[in-house]
């Protein structure tokens, strides 16, 4: 495992052997799905079809085998484009990931009528590119690694032990040195004193506490933990009970989740975790993910907190995992684990529905207002470019022989800069998608190289 | 290859220029390699690849240039050799390092057009990044971390250069929580990686004296230097070869030196106090899982086993120098450190974590390399002004860009770009004055550093209150009261070809000082004694800005690593609200700790 120890801090080994089995076919023989083939050879994916669109291949900067030596156990089947064998869904069954590259008209006609699992189409001409995310199902994201985390402590509401163990601190701040007391307890007990006098909680109700119970304190103490508790008294009114709008959003859309691989696994997880949720073990709780950060702390009184949280992460993965057991498929327990750390942070993501699609760009302006005109016009321009349709609005309609020429045309075109940049998202997109891991576009990049301007629309 | 698209893009004309368009490429790691192919696909007339290391097996899950079989052969020469075939350009490889001055003198610089840096280490990138600055040439940053990536081009004396923002550079600790008072997990591998390890086996001489230890408990102090001079006992023990000695190792790291710690009183009247490892026993029985957390018993194991096989390697290798990818001394390091941690009562790691800590290891995969290397290339045609149909633009319009975090979606933009600042009136690097002086080899002996700081006077107008630094290594070579070399010749002070002399204006109370100058030594065959720049260099009123107060006094030894007190860590950083924009998102790449890799 040496050789990927650099990306597996990125995406672990879940999401290595994901990718490593991965079935990806990609179609189309241009330098863009070349380029596209070597990005997702590196990382370690194995198990390519390529779909070539005429005999003879172009000349390529990769010649033959020596994509191949990227990666020694990688199987790459390159096939010719056969309409009558690719006009059938089961063709496409098989794989987890199509990645389209083709400018050939036939060929994307064929690939807009039959069901496709998750794509990603994308398209370079000249200074410019765009990578659209292309599925019929929600795409969930299981691990979207978030910059910034809020430690879900409960100091709301606590649980029977932990309730009991917050309140069995007893110190007087005149006399007492408490410089050993976590700010979790200070907080706690801050909070019990604002209700106690009936004012309503808030975090600055609860700071103004806190500051309060700093001008009590003896001479000789610091107070360095009195000040972390004011300056992480937002966390008291963390609302824990409250279900994420993001999760909200997964379970609305949680029927229409594909049901095979992984993505079966993913749907029964979330399925589980909305009984979790309705269950009275749960109490419309999310199972704990048992961190706390660092605070100023005695190591005996940090250590009896640090093992209340873990503990009762164990217990709700334990309550988890017995309805997950329900469905009757094996899902192995590292897994489990993991979607239970990240419930707070799951995500959905809605692709483009469908390949076919004719784009208009007075009608993508009126429906995303924010998009800079000038993006949305040349996303226009590549799609029907790729598609070879002329804009409805367009006098200019494209002669006949300039369309039967214009895949050539295009290949001509090429500037690497740019199929590099294109290529290199596509592939960065492909590992998010297959890893279920770090959340992918939503769902269209459009990239103007001349001005270099970007933006990513939902289509 | 004649590659008909690139001429349609560009233009009959602009191709013709590409075509004798001579760049430089630093670093043909990561990004290195995906540049190399795009500039070669570009037809660009000739390009320079410069880099030091070798290859490992950790790049390959990047950098596509090499394989398997190349492990351990030279990146630069391996890459070229690799994309040879389908070159339409002159390539040459150097397998060097870029900071040598003999090899690679400021005239060698001068015959590119433009520069790219696709390097993984700061110190480098600030070396090209101030040749850049001497030589006014055009120079292409670049940069990525995980999902992340930049680029910066910098245009001298139109853009700000990479030194116009503070860079963030590697946490340090005070000595007395590495040596006494542990109280996170980074405080023990720090311990056993920059203390222990380099103490017992590289060539590491004994701390410096000077060192701030963050103390000023006299017990404390006394303890920590007898400490190391205990040290070199163990030293000793190592050197012997004799592997009956381990389990003495292991007594005086984690029983003596514990107890003697546990002695003073003063630390641990509000700490908890260490356990030692009293009884400890050594069996065969060893974890091979990198990725478990092991238990006590297995990195006592482990730690036995590993310093046996580190003491045989010692006798034929001499010094053994920490390398994260060298399992054996990645061990060493790791079981030191969570024994450590045991001791002293804190979380103990599994050996691929400390991997990362210790390694400062830093994500890297291929595809942001491809993103940021597109980003780049295309760039340079700008820059270059090479483009059809684009006019040329104003240098502040040449973009940064940065992905977007991977997994941030409330913005739009999957690439963010912004205007480049212009240079910070008060940067180290790009608001001095800057000339070459050439001298003969002969001048180098008979010219004193008197002699030279008196024409450099003259000649600029500085007052008599200024101050000399040998910014090569940071040594202040005269001042107003140290005027003890001026009568040393200039090669008694070893200085010569490519040395870098900085001037200052020391005067105190002035209405206006003179401007900071840095001078480069060349070498010149011509048979000129001595001739120095035609530069001005400019007044400043010291209220309104002053390059002195900002001068950088870091000093970076091998790693980039300094010991130093945490909180002096920000005081230099520039205020964010006085930043303009892409200034505030460099600083803010910063905060999130992203040292700038390949």
């Amino acid at each position: 495992m040496d050789k990927y120890d650099r990306q597996l801090r990125l995406w672990d080994r879940r999401g290595q052997e994901l990718l490593t089995e991965a079935r990806i076919c990609i179609v189309g023989q241009s330098s863009l799905g070349q380029e596209v083939l070597k990005n997702l050879l590196l990382p370690g994916a194995s198990n390519f079809t390529v779909i070539t669109e005429k005999m003879q291949s172009d000349q390529s900067f990769f010649e033959g085998g020596s994509l191949m030596r990227l990666n020694p156990r990688a199987s790459i089947e390159t096939v010719c484009w056969d309409t009558n064998q690719m006009a059938n869904k089961h063709f496409w069954e098989k794989f987890d990931l199509v990645v389209i590259v083709t400018t050939y008209f036939k060929i994307l006609e064929v690939l807009s009528k039959v069901k496709l699992p998750r794509s990603l189409i994308c398209c370079t001409h000249e200074f410019s590119g765009y990578v659209r995310f292309i599925s019929p199902h929600p795409h969930f994201v299981i691990e979207s690694h978030p910059q910034h985390t809020t430690p879900d402590l409960r100091i709301m509401n606590p649980w029977t032990e932990l309730k009991y163990y917050l309140e069995s601190f007893d110190f007087t701040l005149e006399e007492d040195d408490f410089s050993d007391v976590p700010y979790i307890v200070i907080i706690y007990q801050a909070l019990l004193s604002v209700k106690k006098r009936g004012d309503p909680v808030s975090r600055d109700a609860i700071k103004e506490e806190i500051r309060g119970m700093r001008a009590l304190v003896h001479e000789g103490t610091t107070g360095a933990n009195l000040y972390e508790a004011e300056r992480f008294a937002h966390l008291a009114t963390a609302q824990s009970e409250k279900v994420p709008d993001n999760l909200v959003r997964c379970f609305e859309l949680l029927d229409q989740a594909p049901e095979n691989g992984f993505d079966q696994t993913v749907q029964i997880l979330l399925k589980s975790l909305k009984i979790y949720l309705g269950s009275d073990y749960s109490d419309k709780q999310l199972p704990l993910s048992g961190s706390i950060p660092d605070m100023i702390s005695s190591t005996e009184n940090y250590n009896n907190l640090k093992d209340l949280y873990q503990k009762k992460a164990k217990e709700d993965v334990k309550y988890f995992s017995s309805i997950v057991a329900k469905s009757r498929v094996h899902i192995p327990d590292t897994v489990i684990n993991t979607f239970c750390k990240n419930t707070k942070n799951l995500r959905v993501v809605l692709p483009s529905r469908s390949l076919c699609f004719r784009p208009q760009a007075t009608q993508i302006l009126s429906q995303q207002q924010d998009a800079p005109t000038d993006l949305v016009k040349l996303l226009t321009d590549l799609i029907n470019k790729q598609f070879k349709i002329s804009d409805a609005d367009s006098k200019n309609k494209m002669d006949t022989e300039k369309q039967s020429n214009s895949e050539m045309k295009s290949e001509s075109k090429k500037f690497y800069p740019v199929i590099s940049l294109i290529a290199g998202i596509a592939a960065q997109e492909s590992i998010k998608i297959l890893t279920h891991q770090f959340v992918p576009i939503e769902n269209t990049f459009v990239y103007n190289g001349i001005s270099n301007q970007s933006w990513t629309l939902k289509l | 290859m004649g590659d008909p698209s690139i001429v349609k893009i560009v233009g009959q004309k602009n191709y013709a220029k590409l075509r004798s368009v001579k760049v430089l490429l630093v670093g043909a790691g990561g990004i290195g390699c995906e540049l190399l192919k795009n500039l070669v696909l570009m037809e660009f007339g000739e390009i320079h690849v410069v880099d030091l290391d070798t290859i490992d097996l950790s790049n390959l899950n990047r950098q596509f240039l090499f394989r398997q079989r190349d492990i351990k052969q030279p990146k630069a020469t391996t890459a070229v050799r690799a994309i040879q075939h389908v070159s339409n350009s002159k390539l040459v490889a150097y397998q060097s390092n870029i900071m040598d001055t003999e090899k690679f003198p400021l005239s060698w610089f001068s015959e590119f057009s433009l520069i790219f840096n696709a390097l993984d280490n700061l110190e480098a990138r600030r070396y090209v990044n101030q040749t850049a600055q001497f030589l006014h040439l055009p120079l292409l940053e670049s940069g990525t971390a995980g999902f992340d990536g930049y680029i910066q081009p910098i245009i001298p004396g139109q853009t700000e250069c990479f030194d116009c923002t503070t860079k963030e550079t590697p946490k340090t600790f005070p000595v007395c929580t590495i040596r006494s008072t542990p109280s996170q997990p980074i405080h023990c591998i720090v311990w056993a990686k920059n203390f222990l390890f380099s103490q017992l086996f590289a060539s590491s001489t004994s701390v410096a004296t000077d060192e701030d230890l963050g103390t000023e408990d006299p017990q404390e102090i006394e303890r920590i230097k007898q400490e190391t001079n205990e040290l070199h006992e163990l030293q000793e023990y190592i050197k012997s070869g004799d592997n009956s000695c381990i389990p003495d190792i292991i007594t005086k790291l984690f029983v003596s030196d514990i107890e003697k710690l546990l002695s003073i009183e003063n630390l641990w009247k509000n700490r908890e106090k260490p356990t030692p490892l009293h009884n400890f026993e050594i069996s065969n029985q060893l974890n091979t899982d990198f990725s478990s957390v092991w238990t006590l018993q297995e990195q006592v194991n482990a730690f036995a086993e590993v310093t046996k096989k580190l003491m045989k390697r010692l006798a034929t290798e001499k010094e053994i120098e920490f390398d994260k990818d060298d399992t054996d001394t990645l061990k060493f390091v790791a079981t030191a450190a969570n024994i450590r941690a045991y001791v002293f009562h804190l979380p103990v790691k599994s050996l691929f974590d400390v991997k990362q800590i210790a390694g400062n290891i830093i994500p890297a995969i291929a595809t942001t390399n491809a993103i940021i290397a597109g980003l780049s290339s295309l760039a340079s045609l700008r820059v270059l002004n090479l483009l059809k149909h684009i006019p040329p633009t104003d240098p502040k319009d040449l973009y940064m860009a940065f992905t977007a975090k991977a997994s941030n979606i409330s913005s739009n933009r999957y690439l963010s770009n912004s205007q480049l600042a212009t240079p910070n009136p008060r940067c180290p690097v790009c608001s001095i004055a800057r000339g070459v002086i050439s001298l003969s080899t002969s001048a180098l002996k008979s010219i004193t550093l008197g002699e030279l700081l008196d024409a450099i006077r003259t000649k600029y107008n500085y007052p008599g209150e200024v101050s000399l630094v040998d910014k090569s290594t940071q040594r202040l070579l005269a001042d107003f009261d140290f005027d003890d070399l001026l009568g040393k010749s200039l090669s008694d002070m070893k200085l010569g070809q490519g040395s870098l002399l900085l001037v200052a204006d020391e005067r105190d109370d002035e209405e206006e000082l003179k401007c900071s100058a840095e001078f480069y030594l060349q070498l010149d065959a011509t048979g000129n004694k001595l001739r120095l720049p035609e530069i001005e260099v400019l007044s400043f009123k010291p209220q309104a800005m002053s390059p002195q107060e900002d001068e950088p006094d870091y000093i970076l030894n091998g790693n980039g690593e300094i010991i130093i007190d945490e909180d002096n860590g920000d005081s230099r950083k520039r205020e964010l609200e006085d930043a303009s924009e892409p200034a505030a998102k460099m600083a803010k790449l910063d905060d999130d700790a992203i040292v700038l890799l390949d």
